[in-house]
């Protein structure tokens, strides 16, 4: 009797084919296995649990696309804009080249973020530069108040409506083309709290190849990085207001010459990431 | 039981309760009221269809008590376990054995998944990590539906398979073994964790973070500083919710740990319950070349291992169950008598 049915032949060949793969992208990510297997998902049309669950065979025309994948990420192309994805707050927002990809930092800007609109009873938020619209449409999703988010990017405005359907958020959330608060000079006076997570990327740093596919405009903040927050601060009177931004880890020395009367919280990986200044009267 | 009741009763007397313990003890009296009754219910069946049989009557209606009588059995069950409850985390991680191992712990995720499907249950991996050859070196699941912790309950321990590894090239049969962990899961509002308690840290690069990486993971540790349980979780998820999820987890480990303590400190637990929280404590072997699977807590054995591999664990665990009913009803059983005395 044969008692060698613990793995059939289906599958020994779906698993040689992932470590093949994985040899392939060492050198751009220290997590090749696990990206292959989303990448295998993504072709399959499958969860990533169901490669354990089922005894799953590879047609030829899949293994010609996974192979061109796994190629395309080897070559540094975002994981998450070949996935057509990625996962923020627990809700998967699209994602795709000319948008930026949201980073776990920013997941603990909205948490501080909620609670501030729990504590104060905040009504109306504004997002600027909100790419996929990661922050906004997750306030919209997690609290009741009303986001008024901007991008300079046309292609941003476009996936952020999207995630904002997406979630179910539509009619609390409203995002238009433009810079900074312009698209929404009618609204300002109505905003209480401002949130952005702006570019502030120095135009000399040394990124990773990923990185670099990702639109510079949501990145680089000019030569110290902080082309952004000097000209929000100049630009507009935010007494009244809290504003919440994510920064660079090395920028609040700098920072605190730009805006005065800010507090600089830490990320959970102890890195100064947040600048809050809360103006609020009450 | 009988002194549990007369325990409460007591309790319930005591001029300084608050509100908090009157309501629980309350609860529990009511529980044990409730066993009475079911028990009563279950030696009046019983009776009866004694009866029917004597009397000759045709079996098609003796069946129909019969049913009954099982039905009360379940629902029995149901209040016997401490821990009825309808969601439960189950981890499943290989032991010794190395790759053989993680396909074999593949292969009892695969089983538990089956089985869910057949019970109608719903499935949710919070973690799952692979090994080259398509094994698993961990995976944890949510669990929810009709009683799910009180059957899955019984799984808890070390399973051990014998058979030739796919990795094997010599036909020899080896013995490997992977351990299974359920817990019941816990409702926020029904633990008390103080925020100050809690370590929550997340794992970057070193060097910059935030716009200057895009990892495909994110990582989350929470220690909970009191007991210094630590539960981390890691994968492509978001950090946010990879957090929520570690705070289940963490929930239902705390918990697990309150209760094993309680339980030391007012009683001893009932010698007769199955394979709770002994987690070192072999279960079952799944013999290949035999086609037979052992459960080694109450000496039973199947010759169905393909079935039962393929989910079909309705027939050792309902011989888990009844074996635990026996047991309980011979307490419970006291207590009727004594009701009966008054």
């Amino acid at each position: 009797m044969d008692t060698r049915k613990n793995v059939s032949g289906a599958e020994r060949k779906i698993w040689s084919l992932i470590r093949d793969c994985s040899g392939k992208l060492e050198g751009v990510t220290e997590t090749s296995v696990l990206e292959v297997l989303l990448i295998v998902s993504r072709v399959l049309g499958i969860r990533k649990e169901d490669l354990f669950l089922k005894d799953l065979g590879v047609s030829p025309t899949e293994e010609k696309r996974i192979l061109e994948l796994v190629e395309k990420r080897a070559s540094g192309y975002p994981l998450h804009y070949i996935l057509g994805e990625k996962e923020f707050m627990g809700l998967s927002f699209l994602v795709e080249e000319g948008v930026f990809v949201p980073r776990p930092e920013t997941e603990e800007l909205v948490e501080l973020a909620l609670e501030l609109i729990r504590k104060y009873g905040i009504k109306t938020v504004a997002d600027i530069g909100t790419g996929s619209g990661a922050i906004g449409v997750s306030v919209a999703k997690f609290s009741d108040a009303i986001v008024f988010a901007t991008d300079v990017s046309s292609k941003a405005v476009e996936i952020a409506r999207k995630n904002a359907e997406r979630h179910g958020v539509s009619d609390r959330f409203f995002v238009r083309k433009g810079e900074f608060l312009e698209p929404f000079k009618e609204k300002f006076a109505s905003i209480e709290m401002i949130l952005s997570n702006p570019p502030y990327v120095k135009s000399s740093a040394h990124l990773p190849k990923d990185v670099l596919f990702e639109p510079p405009e949501a990145l680089f903040g000019g030569e110290d990085g902080l082309d952004f927050y000097r000209e929000f601060f100049g630009r507009y009177d935010t007494s009244g207001k809290i504003v919440l931004m994510e920064i660079g880890e090395d920028q609040v020395e700098e920072l605190k010459k730009i805006v005065s009367d800010t507090v600089f919280l830490k990320d959970s990986a102890g890195k100064y990431r947040f600048l809050l200044l809360n103006r609020r009267s009450s | 039981m009988k002194e549990k009741k007369k325990e409460i009763e007591k309790l319930l007397a005591r001029p300084d309760l608050t509100p908090e313990q009157m309501k629980n003890y309350g609860m529990e009296y009511a529980k044990i009221e409730e066993i009475e009754n079911i028990t009563n219910r279950i030696k009046e069946t019983q009776e009866f269809i004694e009866l029917l049989r004597e009397e000759g009557e045709n079996e098609l209606e003796i069946e129909k008590y019969e049913k009954e009588l099982d039905q009360l059995y379940q629902e029995l069950l149901f209040l016997l376990s401490p821990e009825a409850s309808d969601k439960a985390i189950v981890e499943i991680r290989p032991g010794t054995g190395g790759e053989e191992a993680a396909l074999f712990a593949r292969d009892l995720f695969r089983m538990y998944t089956r089985y869910a499907e057949r019970k109608g249950w719903n499935l949710e991996v919070a973690e799952i990590h692979e090994t080259d050859l398509g094994g698993i070196r961990e995976v944890v699941f949510f669990v929810k539906g009709k009683n799910a912790y009180g059957i899955l309950k019984y799984e808890s321990g070390v399973h051990r398979v014998q058979r030739v590894p796919v990795t094997e090239s010599g036909g020899r049969i080896h013995t490997s073994t992977a351990t299974v962990a359920v817990l019941p899961e816990i409702e926020e509002k029904d633990i008390e964790i103080r925020p100050e308690d809690l370590k929550i840290e997340t794992f970057r690069a070193s060097g910059h973070g935030g716009q200057y990486v895009n990892k495909t993971e994110s990582a989350v540790r929470i220690t909970h500083l009191p007991t210094g349980i630590v539960v981390s979780c890691q994968n492509e998820r978001s950090q946010y919710q990879n957090k929520q999820t570690a705070l289940r987890i963490l929930r239902a480990r705390l918990y697990q740990l309150q209760k094993e303590q309680k339980e030391r400190e007012i009683s001893q637990k009932r010698k007769s319950q199955i394979g709770t929280g002994e987690r070192s404590e072999k279960i079952r072997t799944y013999n290949f070349p035999q086609n037979r699977v052992t459960d080694h807590r109450i000496n039973y054995t199947s010759y169905r291992l393909q079935e039962i591999l393929d989910g079909d664990l309705d027939e050792i665990i309902s011989k888990l169950i009844e074996h635990d009913i026996e047991n309980n009803l011979e307490e419970v059983l006291g207590i009727g008598a004594s009701v009966e005395e008054k």
